[in-house]
């Protein structure tokens, strides 16, 4: 058929009803392949009679075409790709014919660690004329404005410089391998919106650059991936046979960017090691639960929050996939700005993570799928798994496993505000800074509720040299409990012995607090951190009997326990501060309580106390426990007699700071225990 | 199965004059199974990265007449569950500790244009895994035609004119797991012949 003989057809057919079925049984298919999922919702075809049906499979997507419809051109739109033309007067029956398919505009690789202090550079490359007649508008999401920032070329062009570390980090950085969260990396996220000639708006994009790949500080670590190192002099003692790598000097600290797998050796000035574990995570064995290694824990963790974190960003109406459409998630379609912190690895990097094996597979950006059409290769990086907090490699020396009670290794997620304040919240905290006492680190009575390590594993003792790094998230939190998952992953610990008679729905999220907050029934020890025995009303001792003294708690109905009104505020994650808001009071209380100067009584009547004991005086040079820096020696009291029993009373109080708060009648009630005793009643108060 | 032809973007730019358009069409996509992954090929090699396995674990794989056995089994740590791919058939390896050692059969792997009969594939089993084919024109696969003179290969039954797999569930990964005169064939055990 001539090209005429086809268009008076056509104009025929326009009378007729162009568009109709003249030649059933001719057809062919495009297939249109995209370099990586294809995260339209729909597809365009123009005109619409040619197209039959279209279908995705994976980045390919397949049109089928009526070759006996007389429409000869066809132009297929799809969102953020370059249109497609087609002539389907070339397409034979029963044809497959693939197509390329090109992305509007190229952002070039994601920008993961070009160097503190360094210049960057973003040179849009458009795919097509449609593109290349448009401009960029460029808008700072997060991050400090960049020095030299330029944007040039209709935004195609966009330049700067990113901070330095020490601008990133403060003044200084710990020993060993430096922790990098997303506050400390140097990042700038940055939101492009492309506009074509027309002024409409034919693609948004969200991406960022930064200077340092995060880090858990953990000596486990992924090839290519550049690890800062804190202290001075440090050199490469040993490396892997055909390593290159070199330690580089900085400004606040050195760095090495490990290139092979394998282990390597680095030594500094002071003679300490660092021994680095180098590997890929698509290469590290997820068999962590072979029953002659961790199997309770790997079938405890696949119930996990954190395991299914990626998985439940699939499904429309979940809490996840709120929160990420709430944090601009583009409707749900693009996850990519998800990537980072609900899957293993590092964006950007090529480590084996998710983002480096989607992109091997041509599978990035994809959200409507559904988890069981993922490939296995792809969701066994899918979800934070094993290897995001432990790394990728062989299992690090005992000697090199106390980093992973740092609460650094959860700050590579949740130390970025606003979105996740967690880390930024605990850090405020008594808690962050509780082993910074020489004795609070060392002393065997101290550690296990004053260091982040013994509470959890007393093996992992880190060396001397190495900075205290307080109760960390892992102290509360167990990720991979083996008795199963538990709300918030809080870690199941035993009540303390005071606290076992009281039903558990008193206790709630509390009992993790309890243990360190309550004073242990050593009666020849001064109680110490008596929060609970206060709120409670529990602990104290009858003066005259010798037996219990409690009290009703106006509280222990608070919905939470302690973090009911130890709730923090601020935005997500802003909790950990695990202060009290005047709001907590208010539900109850028309104004918040009156303090009652239980404190000063408690003071006055312990030196009365130390005084009738004949207690000889102490220096207060540790600032430690109330009970340990008052003048007189606690230890001395004996607590078979009423003075000495009046004694305890008169410190579970001192000990607890805001005991008016928590139970101001027991307070009360245990200091009149005590000034019965030195008034010299008798009787059972 | 239609013809794949892959041609140049430049020989499908549009041309000339479009017939007077009617109202485009919007076309809601609809998703089905992911693709394989991809096999970059050569002329004589194609390789396939992280081919598919029969869940997210740590398997070992090999090829076997067109097909592929698997031996894996402890499930895979830190990954949430996903529902079982019907592509694969599995069993307990009968002769290991129970739920240790699975075997798993795909009888309709993936391959290069051509299928299985063009290609003899085998697996690099260190992580991450990789599939690698080799051009092949003499070799036996499931599927061949079969008759009295022209028999399977070892496991495979005749069945119609055709080379089949037995069907059952596989419970062997090696000879060693099968009795002392059989060996191990498409995940199932098979009495050696005897040479008369």
């Amino acid at each position: 058929m001539s090209r005429l003989q086809r268009r008076l057809l056509c104009l025929t057919l326009l009378v007729l009803g162009c568009g109709s079925r003249a030649y059933p049984g001719k057809t062919a298919k495009l297939a249109l392949q995209a370099q990586h999922a294809v995260t339209a919702a729909s597809v365009r075809v123009l005109p619409g009679e040619a197209a039959l049906s279209i279908r995705q499979n994976g980045n390919t997507i397949f049109v089928e075409l009526d070759l006996s419809s007389p429409l000869r051109q066809l132009r297929i739109e799809i969102p953020e790709m370059c249109p497609v033309f087609i002539d389907v007067g070339r397409l034979k029956p029963g044809e497959t014919v693939l197509h390329p398919l090109v992305d509007l505009l190229d952002f070039g690789p994601e920008r993961a660690q070009e160097g503190y202090g360094q210049p960057f550079q973003i040179v849009v490359e458009p795919g097509c004329q449609k593109a290349a007649r448009g401009r960029i508008e460029w808008k700072r999401l997060e991050g400090e404005a960049p020095a030299e920032w330029l944007i040039a070329d209709r935004g195609f062009a966009l330049s700067g410089r990113l901070p330095s570390m020490r601008a990133a980090h403060g003044d200084g950085v710990p020993w060993g391998i430096v922790p990098i969260s997303p506050r400390t990396r140097g990042q700038l996220r940055l939101h492009a919106t492309f506009r074509d000639d027309k002024g409409v708006v034919a693609l948004e994009r969200t991406l960022s650059v930064s200077a340092a790949a995060r880090s858990t500080g953990i000596p486990n670590v992924s090839v290519g991936k550049r690890v800062y190192l804190g202290g001075k002099g440090w050199t490469v003692r040993a490396r892997p046979e055909d390593s290159d790598a070199a330690v580089m000097d900085g400004d606040l600290a050195a760095s090495i960017t490990p290139d092979r797998a394998g282990r390597f050796v680095l030594g500094d000035a002071q003679d300490k090691e660092l021994v680095l574990m180098v590997g890929a995570l698509d290469t590290t064995p997820l068999d962590c639960g072979r029953t002659d290694c961790h199997p309770t824990i790997s079938s405890g963790i696949s119930k996990s929050a954190m395991t299914s974190t990626w998985k439940r960003l699939f499904v429309p109406g979940t809490a996840a996939r709120d929160i990420l459409t709430a944090h601009g998630g583009a409707a749900g379609d693009d996850l990519h700005c998800a990537e980072a912190c609900h899957t293993v690895g590092e964006p950007g990097l090529e480590d084996g993570g998710y983002r480096f094996t989607a992109s091997a597979l041509r599978h990035l950006g994809v959200a409507d799928r559904g988890w069981d059409t993922l490939p296995s290769a792809l969701r066994r990086q899918a979800g934070v798994g094993c290897l995001a907090c432990h790394g990728p490699s062989a299992i690090p020396e005992p000697t090199a496993r106390w980093p992973i009670f740092r609460s650094d290794v959860c700050a590579t997620c949740h130390d970025a505000p606003p979105t996740y304040g967690h880390s930024a919240a605990w850090r405020s905290t008594r808690m962050a800074r509780s082993d910074r006492n020489e004795r609070a680190r060392t002393d065997a009575s101290c550690v296990n509720c004053h260091t982040g390590w013994a509470a959890v594993s007393m093996a992992s003792r880190p060396p001397a040299h190495v900075e205290p790094f307080g109760i960390g998230c892992a102290t509360c939190h167990d990720v991979h409990p083996e008795g199963g998952a538990t709300a918030g992953l809080l870690r199941a610990l035993a009540l303390p012995k005071l606290l076992q008679a009281l039903p558990a729905a008193t206790l709630g999220e509390s009992t993790v607090c309890l243990s360190c907050h309550t004073p242990t029934e050593q009666r020849n020890q001064p109680p110490q951190a008596t929060a609970a025995s206060i709120w409670l009303g529990r602990g104290g001792l009858d003066p005259v009997s010798g037996g219990p003294l409690e009290s009703v708690s106006p509280h222990d109905k608070v919905p939470g326990g302690c973090v009911g009104c130890h709730s923090g505020s601020g935005g997500r994650g802003g909790n950990h501060s695990f202060a009290v808001p005047s709001s907590a009071c208010v539900g109850c209380h028309a104004s918040p309580p009156r303090t009652r100067a239980v404190a000063e009584r408690a003071r006055v009547l312990w030196d009365r106390i130390a005084e009738a004991a004949q207690l000889a005086p102490r220096s207060n040079t540790e600032p430690v426990h109330a009970s340990i820096t008052l003048p007189g020696r606690s230890h001395g009291l004996d607590q078979n007699t009423p003075l000495g029993r009046a004694g305890w009373n008169v410190l579970l109080v001192l000990e607890d700071p805001a005991a008016d708060r928590h139970n101001g009648l027991y307070a009360d009630r245990l200091l009149q225990s005590a000034e019965a005793v030195l008034n010299g009643r008798k009787g059972k108060l | 199965m239609n013809r794949i032809a892959v041609v140049a973007v430049g020989h499908l730019l549009f041309v000339g004059t479009a017939c007077p358009s009617s109202t485009p069409r919007d076309f809601p996509l609809q998703h089905s199974e992911a693709t394989a992954p991809a096999f970059v090929c050569g002329p004589q090699r194609c390789v396939q990265d992280y081919p598919r396995t029969p869940d997210d674990s740590d398997w070992s794989c090999a090829g076997m007449a067109g097909s592929v056995v698997c031996l894996g089994g402890t499930q895979a740590a830190g990954v949430a569950a996903a529902s079982a791919n019907p592509r694969w058939r599995c069993g307990d390896v009968v002769s290991r500790p129970r739920g240790e050692h699975r075997v798993c059969v795909d009888l309709e792997p993936d391959f290069p244009p051509g299928g299985a009969p063009a290609w003899k594939c085998h697996f690099q089993n260190e992580l991450p895994m990789r599939r690698i084919c080799d051009r092949s024109a003499d070799h036996h696969v499931l599927g061949d035609a079969c008759s009295a003179t022209s028999p399977c290969v070892d496991g495979a039954d005749c069945q119609g004119g055709r080379c089949v797999a037995p069907s059952g569930n596989p419970f062997c990964w090696v000879d060693g797991d099968c009795e002392k005169n059989a060996v191990c064939r498409f995940g199932g055990c098979l009495l050696r012949k005897v040479n008369p």
